[in-house]
């Protein structure tokens, strides 16, 4: 079940309401938990028992390590838990690799957040969690289950024991999110993924254009598609009065590499930034910036190997390693290029630099996406190859959306929903316009609601496929 | 010169700004340039100046200039008895 199946979406209203008038919060909070573990014993009998095991393991060593006192023992006891979960998550990943039925989803979004969970026990920065049923919860959501957002335990732990009623704000501004998601997701994602698969599984049969439109559409597509389910868990969860934390933040309008991660898939780059990237800087602290060049080598080496074992996200990462690494070098020669030129917020400069970073970004993409690592290499070789100008080739670079007669009509319905979404993005990030939205009247907002789901059931795709993150 | 004064003199010297005021309830966010990139270098800095080392546990839980204030008060007490 998927969280833009409508089954998902049907199950939710009735859900919510039953969880709201079981408060007071310790029944509502065991009928979710019953609920969502029911749903993973009916999804998959292996990922429940997967489930169960890491979970009962770290709520057990979260009790260990708070009870012992500063020392080896407690160090030892923090390094189990870590270890046991990892290897839950690489046996999980080989086991898939090994037998189609042992696929274990969610399992490194749960993983994660128990590692996570462990070790700010150790470090004192949240409380231990001494009720099962709340730290379950915690890791089992379902919203956030199968793709994120990563939770840290010191922000869903405290929401979590004192659930209460949904307010009716809540629960106008979730139904909200959850539109906009299933809109990003079917009508943006999906139309431009047809697009996309098309030249990305035959990349031999094309050059030039056409591979430049469908790495641009790629970046478009995938930013829907997991920026989408994001707003439909953050959405989902408030109809429970929960609130989970953003994982986008305008990605593509980041005017360098490093505010690109800050942007995007933010509960994972900071997961990965308070775990991994600061104790191997610490560590090789007196190497000063070639410290944390290789530090971020080795981070983005493991992020990419998150993904999967493969050569292409392993490249990927390596990409996104050597732009961070390098980064540490040219800043202050930037800074200087950007005081000579006006300063780097001249809106001049600063879309300079937002382009260069989003083809930067767009540019490692053709590895993340591409089915095999000759593919990638392919697609990057041959951008700039046989490009023409002329109506024919314009004609034929818009055939891959159906290669046949319809495709162009299948072009401009993604081109004007294109112009659509980004104008809706842009005006959101405006502070004014934001509090203009906010401040319209109740009316105004249930007509875009519905104009937004009769746009969404007319031209939305929702045989398109899974959200791409669900597989990892 | 109190831990904090000191303080101030190795984060004029680290991000360059000689204007520059920090306080026990400072954080990153007050600093113009304190990223986690260059707080490696004011790491150093700091653990040159009062020639300590911060352990990891430390250095994974700074929230604020007053918790790097704290524990180096704490090392130069166990290194100066």
């Amino acid at each position: 079940m998927e969280l833009s199946s409508l089954a998902f979406l049907l199950a939710l209203p009735p859900a919510s309401l039953a969880c709201a008038s079981l408060a007071p919060h310790h029944r509502s909070t065991l009928l979710l938990v019953l609920s969502q573990l029911a749903l993973l014993a009916f999804l998959n009998p292996t990922v429940f028992v997967w489930f169960w095991a890491v979970t009962l393991l770290t709520f057990w060593l979260g009790q260990r390590i708070d009870a012992s006192s500063e020392g080896p023992a407690r160090t030892r006891t923090l390094f189990i838990g870590v270890a046991v979960n990892l290897l839950a998550l690489i046996g999980a990943r080989c086991g898939h690799l090994w037998h189609e039925g042992l696929m274990t989803i969610g399992v490194s979004y749960y993983v994660f957040q128990a590692i996570s969970y462990l070790i700010d026990v150790y470090l004192e920065t949240t409380p231990v969690e001494r009720n099962l049923k709340v730290f379950a919860l915690h890791l089992c959501f379902f919203p956030k289950f199968l793709q994120g957002p990563i939770e840290r335990a010191g922000r869903l732990l405290p929401q979590l024991r004192v659930l209460d009623c949904v307010t009716p704000a809540q629960a106008w501004s979730g139904a909200q999110l959850i539109l906009w998601g299933l809109f990003k997701k079917t009508v943006i994602a999906g139309r431009l993924a047809a697009y996309v698969d098309q030249v990305y599984g035959n990349v031999h049969n094309y050059s030039g254009l056409p591979l430049c439109i469908a790495t641009y559409f790629y970046a478009i597509q995938l930013y829907c598609d997991f920026s989408g389910y994001t707003d439909i868990a953050i959405g989902a969860s408030r109809l429970f009065g929960l609130e989970l934390s953003p994982n986008f933040r305008d990605p593509y309008l980041a005017p360098s590499i490093p505010e690109f991660w800050r942007r995007w898939h933010i509960t994972f780059s900071s997961w990965l930034l308070d775990y991994l990237f600061k104790p191997l800087q610490m560590q090789f602290r007196a190497w000063l910036h070639w410290g944390n060049a290789l530090a971020l080598l080795l981070v983005f080496t493991v992020c990419g190997a998150w993904h999967g074992f493969a050569a292409t996200f392993l490249v990927w990462g390596l990409i996104h390693g050597l732009y961070m690494a390098v980064s540490q070098f040219s800043t202050p020669v930037c800074r200087r290029l950007y005081r000579w030129l006006g300063g780097e917020n001249r809106w001049p400069v600063w879309i300079g630099r937002v382009l260069v970073t989003f083809h930067l970004v767009c540019f490692s993409w053709i590895f993340f996406r591409a089915a095999s690592i000759e593919d990638a290499f392919y697609v990057a070789t041959h951008l700039f190859s046989g490009w023409q100008l002329n109506g024919a080739a314009l004609a034929s670079a818009i055939l891959p959306f159906t290669n046949d007669n319809t495709a162009a009509a299948h072009g401009l319905v993604a081109g004007v929903f294109l112009v659509v979404t980004g104008t809706i993005h842009l005006l959101s990030s405006l502070p004014a316009w934001r509090k203009r939205w906010d401040q319209a009247s109740r009316m105004l907002h249930i007509g875009v609601g519905a104009m937004m789901l009769t746009i969404i059931l007319l031209f939305g795709r929702f045989w398109s496929g899974s959200f791409i993150y669900m597989q990892f | 010169m109190n831990v904090i004064d000191e303080l101030n003199t190795v984060f004029r010297s680290v991000f360059d700004n000689e204007t520059l005021e920090v306080g026990p309830l400072s954080t990153a966010s007050d600093v113009e340039g304190w990223d986690s990139l260059s707080h490696v270098n004011l790491i150093m800095a700091i653990e040159t100046r009062f020639k300590i080392r911060f352990n990891t546990k430390e250095l994974l839980t700074f929230k604020n200039v007053g918790d790097l204030a704290a524990a180096i008060e704490k090392h130069t007490r166990v290194n100066g008895a």
